[in-house]
């Protein structure tokens, strides 16, 4: 027992120590010229959506390397410092707060989960820090402060996009929608319904699926019964590989319909022959193939939905710091006027007043003869 | 398109095969040691790796792998078994504690399947499994009748071994009370271990028919332990073909529900009908 | 200093569920996994009042334990009907129920969208809008709990509740109607779990459902356990370890491509290695 005690002393007293030594020089940090410069990352390294976290953390450490290689930011050099969110507020919270606190960030990328980034903008804007996230794509985080930015589209531009697309290109009258049960699903599969059925379609059906849920077999029975002319699907690679297998095992016979998380080639190695004329909608660009390769280079054969963002968002930082040094709030003055060329995520991006990405531009991708082909 | 009926009931025959098939080797577990193995789900996830390894990266012939895969995950059993739950139960501890232990193993084991594969799902495929044949005007694929033929056997491997053999008896005997199974002559601590290797192999079994089926990845086990135990309640938490029993009711509910309500209704109704079970029939549908 | 305050109001929080769910566990007996559920039902009832109606938190504070214990007694009338494993088994089922019911009750709940902007409590001119006024008000609240718990382990009902956990039968043969107790302390305990939730609720001011899954009960019961069950100062310590553990590890420098995933590893193991140990917990008085 006593043992216990003496441990958790320990732990205590060195977390203070640590804590302690860093907070002495809390004046100088802001003005900070020597050393490297530190950027957080916040997103799920860990959990059910660690993949798409995993693959985030790569693109943003390929950009910092990439910097460095180039000799860093007004020569000095970049290092990032990740944290694991877990995708949970109470995770993401801790994650912002070690971050900001202890390493004393510049910015922080993330978070992923729109419950990360949500938990977290309250610190940003009491410690001046800004941050940007790279996939949170809720509706409200349009309101959460001066020093929360994001590359990730709010919902509403794919949501309105792939409606109109349907509708007025694909003429489809009636749409049946499945959606994974999460802050994205359910706020873009909110935008499209809305937009579809303003123009004048009908949404024959409208579910949910938990984001571990592997078997659509009688979801996509129901799709066919609901008479719909198309299944517009809203979720994750694995869910879209079971998915679209089960749709051609049970000879369902309308086509599906996706959104950028199915720019993953990963489910297309696997099921391009049986997906015939599907099609997704992802954001322009016009520079996806050299991304493709570099994430290759570096051991990723399978780049998912939010690590271009994520590598661009890594990049914005850095165009910004070399402009205005390392103050947060330059930073964030910077960040509204700041125009990004070139993008992998989104050719041109820009921040309008409330920190959201201006005029995300997408378009569709289908499959033909088992390629991936844009329109 | 074919008529609705029949595909709804091969689609609930196809899952209940499944929560039947993680359930029996968990209610192994539990009908012996009596407490909850959440490490159980790591060892299905653990079983889904090994196949993904064994087949895609090393290219080992079929059969050898899954041979590799049912051992590998048996021994990892039988290595959690030897380290973990044996020294706690050997100290009496409760089943509170072995929970605790166990869901350690559970975290440790999944970030470490993380860790060697990364987060990325992954799919294993055999060409000639894939293909589809209809039965009774159900659409139905080589892997999911294959799923539905191993927990058949296993079923019956397993009835046969419980009531036919010596080992079975051994197993009743430490599951009633473990400490006149001592006096009695049971080897207690062979017997245990070789319900581990069973019930790991099974998981295993397990874990590769699911990377068949859909794919896997390192979080996969959860969502399949969840099932599992809920088909061993159902069923009644004492005889073994309440758990197939409780596992195909589980999954005829689960596919009516999504038919007739939504599928975000699933969870809430399977767990209703356990709570409904729990209350009127605590003891499960075969309990006296 | 921030990071400091910020694991203080952590541990303040948890410390509010350790001790209210030992009340059920260690004190009763009896293993409820339904706690995170009281957890979030306190925490949407505080942050749908005060951003619906503009309520005062400490208003809507003691309206959500009034929501929350009448949700425990619908709970509670069914499950205190039940003990030992088929009790565990039930509150599982219903912490799965009450999230489900968070995340699909989305005219209420906004399900996964999750509610944002909840506001930091306020009381006449006083704001706890900073961390150290707000870690002020968690300890306040987390002293009377404890305050509270101590009264009632104390008191005349506390020792039935011993009673109870040691033998159930002997108990209500000396003319004690139990069910009242089981269901009574467990209306209790969810009305402690409210403060806590409604804590979390403002401080970190957003929430969705998945902070109150069934996987965080577990993580509230290793940590009564990891501490001594039936212990105030136990639960408090497993507490304060089971959150500085994974905070410590990030510090430990593992390499970035690992080191989220190496830090579950070690985690895990060390729930392992604490359980081999020291089985009845640090402070534990009795061995469950």
């Amino acid at each position: 027992m006593k043992n216990i005690k003496w441990i958790i002393g320990i732990l205590v007293v060195i977390i203070l120590v640590v804590v302690l030594s860093n907070g002495g020089d809390k004046e100088q940090s802001a003005q900070q010229t020597e050393g490297p410069i530190k950027i957080g990352f916040i997103g799920p390294l860990t959990g059910d959506v660690a993949s798409l976290g995993e693959n985030a953390l790569i693109a943003a450490q390929l950009a910092v390397d990439e910097i460095n290689a180039n000799g860093g930011i007004n020569d000095r050099t970049v290092e990032l410092i990740a944290e694991d969110g877990s995708c949970s507020g109470k995770e993401a919270s801790s994650a912002a707060q070690k971050l900001i606190s202890i390493d004393k960030v510049v910015g922080i990328i993330g978070g992923l989960c729109s419950s990360e980034s949500s938990a977290f903008t309250g610190i940003l804007n009491q410690s001046e820090t800004p941050g940007i996230s790279y996939c949170s794509s809720a509706a409200t985080l349009s309101d959460a402060g001066d020093y929360f930015f994001r590359t990730y589209p709010s919902d509403a531009y794919q949501g309105v996009f792939a409606a109109n697309y349907l509708r007025n290109e694909k003429m489809i009258d009636k749409v049946a929608v499945l959606y994974v049960n999460d802050d994205w699903g359910a706020g873009l599969k909110q935008s499209f319904i809305d937009t579809f059925k303003n123009l004048g379609g009908e949404v024959v059906l409208e579910e949910s699926f938990e984001k571990d849920e592997r078997d659509f077999r009688t979801q996509l029975l129901k799709a066919q019964a609901s008479g719909a002319n198309l299944i517009y699907y809203l979720g994750f690679d694995q869910g879209a590989v079971s998915a679209i297998k089960q749709r051609d095992e049970l000879n369902v016979d309308l086509p599906m319909f996706g959104a950028d998380p199915w720019d993953d080639m990963t489910i297309w190695n696997d099921v391009a022959s049986i997906s015939e004329g599907f099609g997704y909608t992802v954001p322009h660009t016009t520079d996806s193939q050299s991304f493709t390769s570099k994430m290759a280079d570096v051991g990723v054969s399978e780049v998912s939905v939010c690590a271009s963002q994520s590598y661009d968002t890594m990049n914005i930082f850095a165009q910004v710091i070399g402009q205005v040094g390392t103050n947060g709030s330059d930073i964030k003055d910077a960040l509204y006027d700041v125009q990004y060329q070139n993008g992998i995520s989104s050719q041109n991006i820009s921040f309008d007043e409330n920190g959201d990405l201006v005029g995300a531009e997408y378009v569709v991708k289908t499959i033909q003869d088992g390629q991936v082909v844009e329109l | 398109m074919n008529s609705i009926i029949p595909q709804i009931v091969a689609n609930s025959i196809i899952a209940g095969s499944l929560y039947a098939l993680v359930g029996l080797g968990f209610f192994m577990i539990y009908r012996t040691v009596k407490f909850f193995d959440l490490g159980y789900g790591a060892l299905t996830a653990f079983g889904g790796y090994m196949m993904y390894w064994l087949l895609t990266l090393l290219s080992v012939p079929t059969y050898i792998a899954i041979i590799g895969t049912l051992l590998l995950t048996a021994m990892l059993a039988l290595i959690m078994n030897r380290l973990v739950y044996r020294p706690l139960r050997a100290r009496g501890s409760s089943n509170m504690v072995l929970l605790v232990a166990s869901l350690g193993l559970f975290t440790a084991i999944q970030a470490i399947i993380a860790i060697l594969f990364t987060s990325q799902f992954k799919t294993i495929t055999i060409r000639s499994l894939q293909e589809t044949v209809t039965l009774f005007g159900a659409f139905i694929t080589h892997t999911q009748l294959l799923m539905i033929a191993v927990t058949i056997i296993v079923f019956i491997g397993l009835s046969v071994l419980l009531r036919m053999t010596r080992f079975g008896a051994s197993i009743r005997a430490i599951g009633d009370d473990e400490e006149v199974a001592k006096i009695v002559g049971v080897n207690t601590k062979n017997i245990v271990s070789w319900v581990f290797i069973i019930a790991g192999a099974i998981a295993g079994t397990a874990g590769l028919l699911v990377g068949l089926d859909t794919g896997i990845e390192p979080t996969m086990g959860m969502q399949l332990l969840l099932k599992a135990v809920i088909a061993v309640i159902i069923g009644g938490v004492g005889r073994m073909y309440g758990v197939v029993i409780g596992a195909f009711l589980l999954a005829f509910i689960e596919n009516i529900a999504v038919w007739h309500l939504s599928g975000e209704w699933k969870d809430v109704v399977a767990f209703s009908v356990l709570i409904l079970f729990l209350l009127f029939k605590p003891k499960g549908i075969t309990g006296a | 200093m921030d990071y400091i305050i910020h694991l203080f109001i952590l541990i303040g929080i948890f410390s509010i569920l350790g001790l209210s769910l030992n009340l059920v566990i260690g004190y009763t007996g009896l293993l409820s996994a339904t706690h995170a559920g009281f957890y979030g039902i306190g925490a949407y009832a505080v942050a749908i009042l005060m951003k619906n109606t503009g309520m005062n938190f400490f208003i809507a504070l003691l309206l959500s334990i009034v929501i929350t214990v009448l949700s425990a007694l619908v709970i509670g009338v069914v499950l205190s009907k039940f003990k030992d494993d088929i009790y565990a088994l039930g509150s599982f089922g219903f912490a799965i129920i009450t999230y489900g019911l968070m995340l699909n009750l989305q005219g209420v709940t906004r399900g996964p969208l999750g509610i944002p902007g909840i506001g930091r409590p306020e009381l006449f001119d006083i704001s706890f809008s900073t961390n150290l006024t707000f870690l002020i008000l968690t300890l306040v609240l987390a002293v009377l709990v404890w305050w509270m718990t101590r009264y009632i382990t104390r008191s005349s009902y506390g020792r039935v509740l011993q009673a109870i956990r040691e033998n159930e039968k002997t108990i209500q043969f000396f003319g004690y109607t139990t069910y009242w107790y089981k269901l009574s302390i467990f209306m209790i305990s969810a009305g402690m779990a409210a403060i806590a939730g409604a804590l979390f609720a403002t401080y970190i001011t957003f929430i969705d459902p998945s902070s109150f899954t069934l996987i965080e009960s577990i993580f509230m019961i290793a940590m009564i356990i990891l501490g001594g069950l039936a212990d105030n100062r136990g639960a408090i310590i497993g507490v304060i370890i089971m959150i500085l553990l994974p905070e410590f590890l990030r510090f430990v420098g593992f390499p970035t491509e690992v080191a989220a995933q190496m830090r579950q590893v070690i985690y895990g193991l060390m729930l392992v290695v604490m359980m081999l140990y020291r089985p009845q917990g640090i402070y534990g008085k009795f061995k469950f």
